[in-house]
């Protein structure tokens, strides 16, 4: 008995210990969650985005002694997130990263507000949250998109009647359809029909019930796979309708799975600072993600066309922002994070200057550019007033295989994917076009 | 017109990926009397294991082959690995658990490997489509879906009849004991037999990923479809898979027409399978054995 005692209270002891020395651990957690639904697509380049960025914050010890540790969850619903912020808000973190937040995501209850712990959304956010509630967006949020799209389509393309099409995958699809609604209606556009899509097998009905309703746009607003079906059944039933949807649609996946079928597809991109994006920072930047996990041309596509990560960017640039507001914040604590972070008014990040003091956050900052898919690479020559000049050269940039590492091309894979492009150029007279040519857009309303 | 014409011909189309399912699904249940929860998994590996042959520079046939080798091989290590050890105790349910787990670990390991999102097709086979009138549209793709699951609906059925392998599922269908005693192999014909469901299978999922696209999630509804028609033609029946599937696809599109024509989905994904399943129930307490009649399949068995 009296052994039973001592080993229970020498257990104790030992728990004890273990458990303050846990608590003594001096590294700044952030936590990553990638969201399944819409956002799936970009639920592994957010984690690697950030794990890059702390490996080379680690390196160059830039939190100061602390170092920085990564703590990454999936969610693939609502209430999934909810309890993976749960989690991360349990385990310490200083901040979360994530695509969008809880109460975009269909949530009453927050556990990241309620302790207090910053969110950074790299992807969408509605104005219902803003810095002010611990929540800084890094990109432009849905009604900007929606705006964006709305203006295009009524001011510079000279549409009258559109219709909208909302994925059934979660609530920022689902939102897609109001958010639009308004956004054209206040533009004076007639919405000619919506249709949410089920998340059926064949979407050639939905297809045909858009086009028998005369619309001479259609907006899609879902992730990118369910975007790709309804666009590949636009263009089986042989319908050349003016297409277009949200920044989400900007990710490579979408470019994938439509193939050629893209071209002409316009989207309401993340605000983009061209010079950054053809400038030496990014291009080395990929190398480094390159070396890390492997950057490849678009998938499945005879292209040299590189398949920007652009979450895993944004991501990278959300966990150094974290730790510059640790940085100067002298803490690690999530109030003191959140308040050191609405201090930032000009950090230099990857995709251009944040600003993070307005009330919505950094968005606030510039309005979403407008661009369209012209042989699976972006071309922003769209809007009234583009500089062509700089368009062009950004098209011919991306096809040139620019971004695409020298040391993926020397591979055996690489070098047979540059042949079958190059006998592609040399042999087929549409694919000349791709590389050497770049034609500006019809005037508006002219057919796509 | 168009969207009920259209039904008809998509409901063919993914119809017919649904038999090539059921097929499988109903061969593993006439060995084994237990249904398959891991076919629609082993078949997204077979699927995914082209991607893998192609990038290792292997021409698009030799993909396709490595696929349904894969997927066969798949079904294989499935039979050896959950049904075989568990076949001299039918009453148990062990069963159950161990080809759920099975099916968990593929789809974690697919997810693991590929991630959550989707792939483009490893194959096309076909693109475009032939204009019917009034708009209605049938694309290449679901011709060649519709031609190779009623070529493999007609072959499985002729091996059933006229071979040795047939007698010999029939033989096991009926009484696994009284097969061993007339002298059937009966570990044999089921490894057989689980090859061939899952590379059917896998056959179904190349000829969809145009359509669907491929991710490492999609399994689980193709087993839930491919067990609805199974079910929905009579389990067990090689004609009724098939017409269970080409049903089921047929009732789903013309949900799916329903909707389209009243325009903002007020019949979502989950109510349109509540839907099938609601059909499903009402053909289990009306016509339990399925609408396929049994009685003239074993009459054409036997003659």
């Amino acid at each position: 008995m009296r052994f039973l005692r001592r080993g229970a209270l020498s257990l104790c002891v030992v728990l004890v210990a273990v458990s303050i020395g846990c608590n003594r651990d001096d590294s700044v957690r952030i936590g990553v969650i990638g969201s399944g639904g819409s956002f799936a697509a970009v639920q592994e380049e957010l984690r690697k985005g950030a794990t890059l960025a702390a490996e080379g914050l680690n390196r160059r010890k830039a939190p100061g002694d602390s170092s920085l540790e990564i703590e990454y969850r999936t969610a693939a619903n609502a209430s999934e997130l909810r309890t993976r912020v749960g989690q991360l808000v349990r385990a310490g973190v200083s901040a979360i990263v994530m695509t969008e937040n809880l109460v975009e995501a269909g949530g009453s209850r927050d556990p990241a507000r309620e302790a207090g712990v910053p969110v950074l959304t790299i992807g969408d956010s509605s104005r219902r949250s803003g810095n002010k509630a611990g929540v800084f967006r890094l990109g432009p949020g849905s009604e900007k998109q929606a705006a964006a799209l709305a203006n295009w389509l009524t001011a510079t393309r000279g549409i009258t009647d559109v219709s909208i099409a909302a994925g059934s995958g979660d609530a920022w699809s689902g939102s897609g359809i109001g958010l639009m609604t308004s956004a054209l209606e206040s533009k004076g556009t007639r919405v000619a029909s919506t249709v949410r899509l089920s998340e059926g097998i064949d979407y050639l009905q939905p297809a045909q019930a858009l086009q028998a309703a005369g619309a001479q746009a259609v907006i899609v607003w879902a992730g990118p796979a369910e975007s790709a079906r309804l666009v590949n059944a636009i263009r089986t039933i042989g319908w050349d309708v003016q297409l277009a949807g949200p920044g989400l649609l900007m990710h490579p996946s979408f470019r994938s799975l439509t193939g050629r079928n893209s071209d002409g597809f316009v989207a309401a991109g993340p605000t983009l600072a061209e010079e950054k994006w053809m400038g030496p920072d990014l291009r080395d930047w990929f190398l480094d993600y390159h070396d890390r996990f492997t950057l490849l041309p678009i998938e499945e596509q005879r292209t040299l066309v590189a398949a920007f990560p652009l979450a895993a960017v944004r991501s990278f640039d959300a966990v150094s922002i974290v730790a510059e507001a640790v940085r100067a914040g002298k803490s690690d604590d999530p109030r003191k994070v959140g308040e050191a972070l609405r201090r930032i008014d000009a950090y230099e990040g990857l995709l251009g200057k944040y600003d993070l003091r307005t009330k919505g956050g950094a968005e606030e900052t510039g309005a979403p550019r407008v661009g369209r898919f012209l042989n699976l690479a972006v071309v922003y020559d769209v809007e009234a007033g583009a500089d062509l000049t700089r368009a062009s050269a950004f098209y011919k940039t991306q096809v040139s295989a620019f971004y695409v590492p020298q040391r993926y091309l020397d591979t055996a894979e690489g070098q047979k994917l540059t042949e079958r492009v190059l006998e592609d150029v040399l042999t087929n007279p549409e694919t000349v076009e791709f590389f050497t040519q770049y034609t500006a857009p019809r005037p508006p309303p002219g057919p796509v | 017109m168009t969207l009920v014409l259209q039904a008809l011909v998509s409901g063919i189309g993914t119809g017919a990926v649904y038999a090539l399912i059921a097929l499988g699904i109903s061969l593993t249940w006439m060995v084994t009397r237990t249904l398959n929860f891991a076919h629609g998994d082993v078949l997204m590996v077979g699927v995914f294991a082209s991607f893998v042959a192609l990038a290792f520079g292997a021409s698009a046939v030799a993909a396709l082959v490595v696929a349904v080798a894969v997927g066969a091989l798949l079904g294989l290590a499935l039979e050896k690995s959950v049904f075989f050890p568990l076949r001299k105790r039918p009453g148990s349910l062990t069963w159950l658990l161990g080809v759920v787990l099975f099916a968990a670990v593929l789809r974690a390991a697919g997810i693991a490997l590929f991630e959550s999102r989707s792939y483009p097709p490893p194959f096309n086979f076909g693109t475009g489509g032939i204009d019917l009138p009034a708009g209605a549209v049938v694309p290449v793709q679901y011709l060649w879906i519709a031609g190779i699951a009623i070529a493999a609906a007609v072959v499985l059925d002729f091996a059933m009849s006229r071979t040795h392998y047939g007698r010999a599922v029939r033989a096991i269908a009926s009484s696994r004991d009284v097969a061993e005693l007339m002298g059937v192999n009966t570990e044999r014909i089921m490894a057989v037999t689980f090859a061939i469901a899952a590379a059917a299978g896998t056959l179904a999922g190349l000829l969809i990923a145009p359509v669907t696209f491929v991710s490492a999630s999609l399994g689980w509804v193709f087993t839930l479809k491919g067990f609805t028609a199974a079910v929905l033609g009579g389990i067990g029946r090689i004609r009724g898979a098939l017409l269970g599937g080409i049903l089921l696809g047929i009732f789903e599109q013309g949900l799916a027409a329903l909707e389209a024509s009243t325009g903002a989905g007020w019949l979502q994904a989950g109510y349109r399978d509540a839907a099938v399943f609601l059909l499903l129930i009402a053909i289990l307490v009306i016509k339990p054995s399925g609408l396929s009649s049994s009685r003239s399949e074993e009459a054409r068995y036997a003659a």
